[in-house]
Order: structure tokens, then C-alpha cells, then sequence
């Protein structure tokens, strides 16, 4: 089965346990305006990103690195983009890399239908799992999407035993007020079955693709890197509120 | 220190002497020549230590001397300090007029001369004589006149101290089966008497030091030596820098098998705390930073084949925790592991390298005996005593010389093949005519052009290598080396005149995945796509790519080595194995018992980029090539894991060592410490032979461009050698920032 991907990245480290391959699939129903990877936005191919691909191409690459999985617990992550955007495609690696005994992730918006998300359950060990704004009105605004549909994905989730690490990406000044984090905290508690929540802190990597797909970088968003103080303040938060889980990625 | 020694200056009386002594010499026999020019230069060309050290052995190249690599190979001279454009010194006319008949002796009578003068024509006309450094290599292959790569028996040394040579020569010198084997025993016992006179000498020079605790002890050492074998650790390694300061040998070898035992005896019985022994060790890393190249000065750890394990595991710990202390591009510390070797090595190795040090390199013994076995088709025990020299070539431990001799340059030679035996950017000929890309119509005929190329100069070159260690055999002994060989003082003949018990050498690749590359370009878009024709291709080579951007485009986006892509590898595979076989079946119209391919990497990647015309992989005329078996600059775009596994393809069995540089980014390793760990442990599952990491991070690589005098600690490793980025010259700073950093 075909589809349109933008890269197969191996040894990735940061999305999920171990050492993983990370499939970038193209399409998004989301316009987060922190999106780092919004070469992944649109389904089409563009000029200097997106390729059509079989799925058994993907899980033939996948599969050269069994060996650095097992011994690391590691696996394949679909990223996007929303890879349940080409959900036939999606479903279809993850389908196959279960075969083969692989671990499987899938980094997901939770904006896809339900009806996705139970053939998705069946073939996903654990789900990397996006919140990334508290309050309606400005999750619509800054995401482009509403936040119910999100959040009944994540309800349904959690109430099928899915294993889900939640990601929150936090912009300074743009979605990190205290309400947010707050909710944050407190889903900690609420969903003792999550395995991790992730803060990921924005960084300006993104920028040169905008650059190369002659689109503006959104002028509210941070200049620079978070700074470290901005990372302690969080860490602190959470250390307060007798979090656990949280885990400040880089 | 500069990565190309210079030479040092002992003036014209001294080259007057040396040159008389040589003269004299030569009218009775190479040993007794080799005695008399050597005591000339012991002790003179010794160097007196300095109030922070506790070692001695340092010297001098001076302008004319007698080595086997440094200065020049055997007899050689230099005449770079007085004359030319960089003329260190100004001398009077009536001395330059004596320099200069100094100079026209040596212009026949230097051994290198010698060696190219031996040459027949067949190798002349291949071989390029112009070797001259590395400034411009426009010639596709060229012979290098030295005897690298010698490994003396330390441990023979140590076990039995200068007493006990002297004892077994002069038992030897009795029996002597004929006239030659007593000239060469007569020559050998004065060797060795010469460590005496320059440990003599060293005491005299220590006496002079201001008293200090470090004082104290060096004498102590040094006038031990004088009354028997090594009993202390700071013995043992003191003697072995001497010798190897003597015999200008610059490798050490298995130092944990030689030095683990006094070190333990040491530790057990309090004559020295594990203190003590680090500010030693710190103490031989700062003498060997500054004294030797940074291609060299190799120390080898653990693996497989020492008898010492739990003693050696002891000085392995020390030697990585004393480059741990330090921040020094030297020695060049290497860990050769098994599975079930004591984890703590490795494991220690890891962390080391992760904090930036870019040593110890990793050699993984579970791919690489068995191969070194069928590579040098040596028995499994003698495979076991590989060593990794310089810039990683292997010999067998005092059984064999890996010297290379010969250097190629495979992307060249693809050129050639293209364009009817004629360069690209001056359409000068410098190979026979095997075609021309534009009537090839299958990649077979760019291919069967290519190989013809390649074996056109090993040819020469494996006749050229025989002739080298012919011409030096003859003329000299280098009588200490052959006392700590193997087989030479049984068979009465010194190391290159019948005493080495394998006489074989490598060859020097350059150019070879980039080549591949090129090739898996050529044939994806010409023969297989039809895409453009060869002719085109052609033409935009020859423009450097300029004003050709979209056939530029689909050149540098074929498939590449380093990201574990089928075609590229299977075709990297293909010109590895060609490059592999074809130097060990030119070996076999000589008497080297090998001759193997090496794919290392001293900065010759980027010297030899200069002179490389564009190339069909995508890179530009001047670009660096890649350096030994790694990927091409930024062209492992793939992930870390894709990198390795493509590095772990070529057959190993069939050369005689491939380096591989990974650049990793700071954090991984500090970050993830398990993950990384469990990732190079994976390679090695996988039949990865050998690693060597920098871990650093571009940012950091950047600033220090800008202020240098800030990132005087910020070491990389450059392809076989490690350096100060700050040290590097402008080109290969930008070849190391060029690599991915995964």
C-alpha cells in the first residue's frame, strides 16, 4: 500500500523508549503555529519535501534495525504530520511491524475518528499523545482544531488500557500559563495508567523550514530557545505538585 | 604541536660528522656503518628532560641522520633548515658551499634515493617519485619511503632488561653460523650497549635538575636500568621510552601485557600508589604529545591473546583514566575488546569517549582475529597479536611490519577510467587508454576501465613495496629492532635482510566511497535511467558542476554509502572487495609474503580533495574525500544507526584495517548514557569492526572558528589521528564540520 512520508529518520532518541526509526507521514488537520515540522502539514508532495512510498518499503527499512531495538527496547514511531491522516497507510505498518514482533508507537494529534483509533489499538503498543492547550477558545486559535474531539480520543483511550505518554509542547508567552500547567499536574493524578507526561519546550529548529517553504514563521512565537531559568521554573511547578511523572524532554 | 614535524637543527659540524662516519662505514659494511653512525647520534640527539618531568626520552631529527621513518627513511637528509624560501638559518658562503656538497653526497647515497633509484621502469613510469609531502598529489598513486608500522617485543625487553639482551647476543656471537650473523650479533650487542651509554648520559642530565621528589625518583629509575631488568613499574616504562626513543619506533603496542605485572607488583606491595602511577602515565602522554606525530604513538589495551588478563585489565583502567585526566590529541589509546572480557573496559572506554576525548578508538576482537587470520593467513594464535598502528593500520606484534609504502587514490582512478587515461581538469595522461565514459552503454565496460585503472598501479605497487624493503634491508640493519623481533637474532639476520618473519606491507586507499558513490550515480542515471548521457556528465564534471545545477542535483541525490541503502552499499562493497583482492593478487608476482589494503586516514582525504577533479557522487573539485570508511561529508542522512550498519558491511577479511569516524552531538552521550552504550554494542553485534567517536557538538565546532583561544581542550578526531581543532588547518577544520553529527 502506498503513501506519502517525508523521511524515515533512524536512531531517533526522542520519540518514545529505546532506539527508534521515526517515519515522518505527510498531512495534518492541524495548524499548531509552533508546528516545528510543517513540512509535514499538507498531504501534497512538495518541492523539496514528500515522497510516495510502499509500506512494505517502510517496514523493510524499519526492520534493519531490529538489533539496536532489542537491545534497547526501542521500536518504530509514525510521526507526522498526524499519520492517522492516511490512516489504510498507517494502520498497514503498524500492522506488519506487530507481526514481526516490533514495538510499535504512534505520535498522534487525537484528532482522527474513533473508528480509527480501535483498529489503531490493536496494533500500537503505546501512544505518544498530544495536549497542547487547556482552554477551548485558544486551543481552537492556536491549533486550528477543536479541543472536545481531542479530548474524547484521549477519554477513549484511556478507558480501552491504551499505554499513553502525554506530550505537552510549551511556548513561552503563546500556551504555558499557569491554568495550562496546572491541568497538566493534575492529569497526572487523574490518569494514574499514563506512563510519562513529556514537556517539550520549543525551540527554533522549525524555523528554516518555513524559511524553505516561503512561509512566515508566526510573529508571536519566542525568538530564541526556551532559556534554562524558563525549564526550571517548570521543573519546579511539578516538583510542588508532587508530580511524578513529568519529565522535561530537550 | 603541528601535524607535520619539522626538523631539528644540529648545524654543520654535526651533518660533516655524521657524513664522515657514514663514509667510513661504508667502506666496510652496513653494520659496522650503522654502529658508527649511530654512536654518533646517541646521546647526541637526546634531549634533556625538563624540572616537570619524571621520565626520560626525547630527541632530535637533526638535519642528516639514520630512523626508519621520522627525518627520512635510514640514512637520510634534510635540507629544508638552509636553503629554499624558509631558510632557518643564514650561513656564510664557504659553509652553504660545504652544506651543498653534503647535499649532492646524499642526493645519491640517502636510502629513499636508493629505494626510487631500485625502481624499474615499469614502476617509475606508474609510481610517481614527486612525493613531496602532500603538498600537490596530482598523480593517482604515489610510493611513501618509510619502514612505519614497527612493534618491538617490550615484553622481551622488560622480562629481561638490558643484562639479559646483552647476555643472549654474546652467547649468540660465539655460535654465529657465519660471517654475516657475527657482523650483524657484533652490531646488535653494540645496540644495546647503547641504551647504557644513553641512560649514562641521562643520569649526568638528570643530576643537573634542581632536587625534587620527581628528580629523585628518575635517577633512581634510570641507574636501576643500568643494574637490571625493570623491577618497578616507573622502571618498565622508562625503559621503553628510551628504546623507543632510540630506535625512532613511535607505536608502543600491548603496554598492558608488557607493564601490567610491575604495576599490580607495584600497587600490592605500596612501592607506588595508583597516584603515582597516573602522574607517571600523565607524564608519558605530555613527552609523547610533544615528541611524536599525532598519526602514531599508538597504545593498545585488553583483547584477546594476553596471558596477564587481570594485570593487564589493571594498566588498561589506568591508561584511559590518564587520558581522562588529560585533554591531549596523544597517544592514541585503543581498546580491543571480546565478549567476556572484564565489561568495566568497555564500559569505561564509553565514558571516556563521551566526555570528549576521542580515544580509547574501539577494535572489536570477535570480527577482527578471525579476520586478521584469513587476511594475513597467519594461525588463530598468531592473529591474536594484531596490533593497530598510526592511523590504524594492523601488523602481527613483532612478528611483522605494516608499513604502507604506497598510496592510491581510487577516485582518480575512476576519473582516468572516464576519460581515456587523462585528467579531467588538465587532460594530461597519466594511464593507459582503457576507454572513454561516452562509448561505454553499460556500467560492466565503466567498471572493467576502472579496475584496469586500479591494477595498473598496484601493480607497480606491490613491485614497488617488494623493492623498498630490498634496497633497506641492504642498507640498513636497524640492528636494536631486530634484537626485540622475532626470529632475527635465531636466524642471524637482521629485520630486512632475512629476519622478519613476515615480510609484507599495506597499501594506502584513498577516494573509496566516494568512488562507490560515483559509480552508483553513474549507473542509476545513465545506464539504468538513461536519465543523461555519459558525455553530459562529461561536461559538467569537467566545469566543476558550475552553471549545471539540476544534472548536479540528481548526481548528489543518488543513492549514497552510510545510510544502509542496498544499491550504494552493494556497490561500495564491490569497489572495496576489487580494491581489497587486487592488492593481495599484485602481491603475488613479489616475495611479500602480504600485501594488504588499508582504509585509514591521516588529512590526505582533504590534501588529495584539492587535486580530485569533480566528482560523479556530487562533489566539487577541492572538496575533501571521505575520509577512510566513513560517508561522504553529509551524505549519512540517514540516522546513526543507517551510518553504522553501512560501516559494518565491507568485508573485513581481506585488508588489513578500515577506520570508521562517527561525530556524535555532545548530549547524546551525557544524556543517554545507556542508549548510547547500547548502540555501539549493537555495531559491534553486528560485525562492526572498529569505531572511533568525536563527540562534540557543532555549535561548539563554530565558536571555536570565531575564538579559538577559548577551545584549546575541544579535541577531534580527523580521520586516523586525533588533533586540537584549533590546531587544523583551515580546510580540514571545514571537512570535520562538513560530517554529519548524529
Amino acid at each position: 500500500m502506498n503513501g506519502i512520508i517525508t523521511d524515515i529518520f533512524r536512531t531517533s532518541i526522542v520519540d518514545g523508549p529505546g532506539i527508534r526509526t521515526t517515519v515522518f507521514l505527510k498531512g495534518c488537520q492541524l495548524r499548531c503555529i509552533w508546528c516545528h515540522n510543517p513540512e509535514t502539514q499538507s498531504m501534497k508532495i512538495e518541492k523539496d519535501y514528500g515522497r510516495l512510498i510502499d509500506s512494505e518499503t517502510i517496514v523493510a527499512e524499519c526492520v534493519k534495525d531490529r538489533i539496536y531495538y532489542d537491545e534497547t527496547d526501542g521500536g518504530v514511531t509514525l510521526s507526522g504530520g498526524e499519520p492517522l491522516m492516511q490512516p489504510d497507510f498507517a494502520l498497514e505498518i503498524l500492522k506488519r511491524l506487530k507481526e514481526l514482533g516490533i514495538h510499535t508507537t504512534l505520535d498522534t494529534t487525537g484528532v482522527a475518528k474513533i473508528s480509527i483509533y480501535k483498529k489503531a489499538l490493536k496494533v500500537t503498543d503505546l501512544f505518544l499523545f498530544d495536549y497542547k492547550v487547556t482552554d477551548s477558545k485558544s486551543h481552537f486559535s492556536l491549533t486550528g482544531s477543536r479541543k472536545e474531539p481531542i479530548m474524547d480520543t484521549f477519554n477513549f483511550l484511556i478507558s480501552n488500557n491504551a499505554k499513553i505518554i502525554l506530550r505537552c509542547p510549551m511556548i513561552p508567552g503563546v500556551n504555558d500559563e499557569v491554568e495550562h500547567l496546572t491541568t497538566i499536574s493534575e492529569m497526572e493524578f487523574k490518569y494514574p495508567s499514563l506512563v510519562e507526561i513529556n514537556i517539550l519546550p520549543y525551540h527554533t529548529m522549525g524555523n528554516a523550514k518555513y524559511e524553505k517553504l516561503g512561509r512566515p514563521v508566526d510573529p508571536s512565537l519566542p525568538k530564541e530557545n526556551i532559556p534554562n531559568k524558563l525549564k526550571e521554573y517548570y521543573l519546579s511547578f511539578f516538583k510542588i505538585r508532587g508530580n511524578k511523572k513529568v519529565i522535561l524532554k530537550d | 604541536m603541528a601535524t607535520k614535524r619539522e626538523i631539528d637543527m644540529l648545524g654543520l659540524d654535526y651533518a660533516l660528522k655524521f657524513t664522515a662516519a657514514y663514509q667510513q662505514g661504508s667502506k666496510q659494511n652496513k653494520y659496522i656503518r650503522e654502529t658508527l653512525c649511530e654512536d654518533l647520534q646517541f646521546p647526541a640527539v637526546l634531549v634533556s628532560p625538563r624540572t616537570t618531568d619524571i621520565l626520560c626520552g626525547k630527541r632530535m631529527y637533526p638535519e642528516v641522520g639514520y630512523s626508519p621513518q621520522y627525518g627520512g627513511m635510514g640514512y637520510y637528509f634534510d635540507a629544508t633548515s638552509w636553503e629554499g624560501e624558509n631558510a632557518v638559518v643564514n650561513y656564510t658562503s664557504d659553509e652553504l658551499l660545504e652544506w651543498n656538497s653534503l647535499k649532492k653526497f646524499w642526493e645519491t647515497e640517502a636510502t629513499a634515493v636508493k629505494c626510487f633509484n631500485s625502481f624499474s621502469y615499469e614502476i617509475k613510469n606508474r609510481l610517481w617519485d614527486k612525493y613531496d609531502g602532500g603538498n600537490v598529489l596530482r598523480h593517482p598513486a604515489y610510493p611513501l619511503y618509510r619502514m612505519a608500522g614497527l612493534q618491538m617485543d617490550y615484553k622481551k625487553l622488560i622480562d629481561n632488561g638490558i643484562i639479559g639482551l646483552e647476555l643472549e647476543i654474546n652467547q649468540l656471537i660465539e655460535k654465529a653460523k657465519d660471517d654475516e650473523a657475527k657482523m650483524f650479533y657484533t652490531s646488535a650487542i653494540k645496540s644495546v650497549k647503547r641504551i647504557r651509554t644513553c641512560i649514562s648520559h641521562y643520569i649526568l642530565d638528570a643530576e643537573k635538575l634542581p632536587a625534587t621528589e620527581k628528580k629523585r625518583k628518575m635517577v633512581a629509575a634510570l641507574s636501576g636500568l643500568l643494574d637490571h631488568a625493570p623491577k618497578t613499574f616507573h622502571e618498565g616504562i622508562q625503559l621503553i621510552l628510551l628504546v623507543q626513543t632510540i630506535t625512532g619506533t613511535i607505536n608502543f603496542g600491548r603496554m598492558d601485557i608488557v607493564l601490567g605485572n610491575l604495576l599490580v607488583n607495584d600497587l600490592d606491595n605500596n612501592v607506588m600508589t595508583w597516584e603515582e602511577g597516573i602522574e607517571i602515565m600523565q607524564n608519558f602522554y605530555t613527552i609523547l604529545e610533544e615528541e611524536i606525530w599525532h598519526f602514531d604513538a599508538r597504545i593498545i589495551v585488553g583483547g584477546l591473546g594476553r596471558t596477564n588478563v587481570a594485570a593487564a585489565d589493571k594498566f588498561a583502567m589506568l591508561a584511559m583514566e590518564t587520558t581522562d585526566s588529560l585533554s591531549l590529541p596523544m597517544p592514541q589509546v585503543s581498546l580491543r575488546f571480546y565478549e567476556g572480557q572484564n565489561p568495566e573496559l568497555l564500559e569505561k572506554a564509553y565514558d571516556v569517549i563521551g566526555n570528549g576525548k576521542t580515544f580509547p578508538m574501539l577494535y572489536n576482537d570477535d570480527v577482527n582475529v578471525s579476520a586478521v587470520e584469513k587476511a594475513f593467513h597467519v594461525d588463530r594464535q598468531t592473529a591474536e597479536q594484531y596490533l593497530p598502528f598510526g592511523c590504524g593500520e594492523y601488523m602481527i606484534d613483532k612478528q611483522s611490519c605494516g608499513t604502507p609504502n604506497v598510496i592510491i587514490n581510487l577516485q582518480r582512478c575512476l576519473e582516468l577510467a572516464m576519460n581515456n587515461g587523462r585528467c579531467l581538469r588538465f587532460n594530461d595522461q597519466r594511464s593507459p587508454d582503457y576507454g572513454n565514459i561516452e562509448t561505454y552503454t553499460n556500467i560492466e565496460q565503466l567498471w572493467s576501465a576502472y579496475e584496469n585503472t586500479v591494477n595498473y598501479f598496484l601493480e607497480a605497487g606491490a613491485k614497488g613495496q617488494e623493492s623498498i624493503y630490498k634496497i633497506t634491508g641492504q642498507e640498513c640493519p636497524f640492528s636494536l629492532i631486530s634484537v626485540l623481533y622475532d626470529d632475527c637474532l635465531a636466524a642471524g639476520r637482521s629485520i630486512f635482510d632475512g629476519g622478519i618473519k613476515y615480510l609484507g606491507g599495506t597499501c594506502e586507499t584513498y577516494g573509496n566511497n566516494n568512488t562507490a558513490d560515483s559509480l552508483t550515480a553513474i549507473d542509476e542515471l545513465i545506464f539504468k535511467a538513461s536519465k543523461y548521457s555519459g558525455a553530459e556528465l562529461l561536461t559538467a564534471l569537467k566545469a566543476n558542476w558550475e552553471d549545471f545545477d539540476s544534472i548536479h542535483k540528481s548526481f548528489k541525490d543518488a543513492p549514497k554509502f552510510g545510510n544502509d541503502n542496498d544499491i550504494a552499499d552493494a556497490m561500495q562493497a564491490r569497489v572495496h572487495e576489487q580494491v581489497c583482492l587486487g592488492t593481495t593478487t599484485a602481491a603475488k608476482e613479489t616475495s611479500l609474503h602480504h600485501w594488504l589494503v588499508v582504509i585509514i586516514n591521516n588529512n590526505h582525504n582533504t590534501l588529495w580533495g584539492k587535486e580530485t577533479s569533480a566528482s560523479a557522487d556530487g562533489r566539487k573539485n577541492g572538496e575533501p574525500l571521505a575520509p577512510g570508511n566513513s560517508a561522504s561529508a553529509g551524505a549519512d542522512k540517514s540516522g546513526l544507526s543507517a551510518l553504522l550498519n553501512s560501516q559494518a558491511k565491507p568485508d573485513p577479511t581481506i585488508h588489513a584495517g578500515a577506520v570508521h569516524n562517527v561525530k556524535l552531538s555532545a548530549n547524546f552521550p551525557k544524556k543517554n548514557r545507556n542508549l548510547y552504550h547500547s548502540l555501539f554494542r549493537s555495531y559491534f553485534k553486528k560485525g562492526g569492526t572498529q569505531t572511533m567517536v568525536t563527540v562534540t557538538s557543532r555549535a561548539d565546532l563554530e565558536a571555536a572558528l570565531e575564538t579559538p583561544e577559548k577551545y584549546a581542550n575541544l579535541l577531534v578526531r580527523v580521520g586516523g589521528f586525533s588533533a586540537r581543532f584549533i590546531d587544523l588547518d583551515k580546510p580540514t577544520q571545514m571537512e570535520i564540520l562538513s560530517r554529519t553529527e548524529h
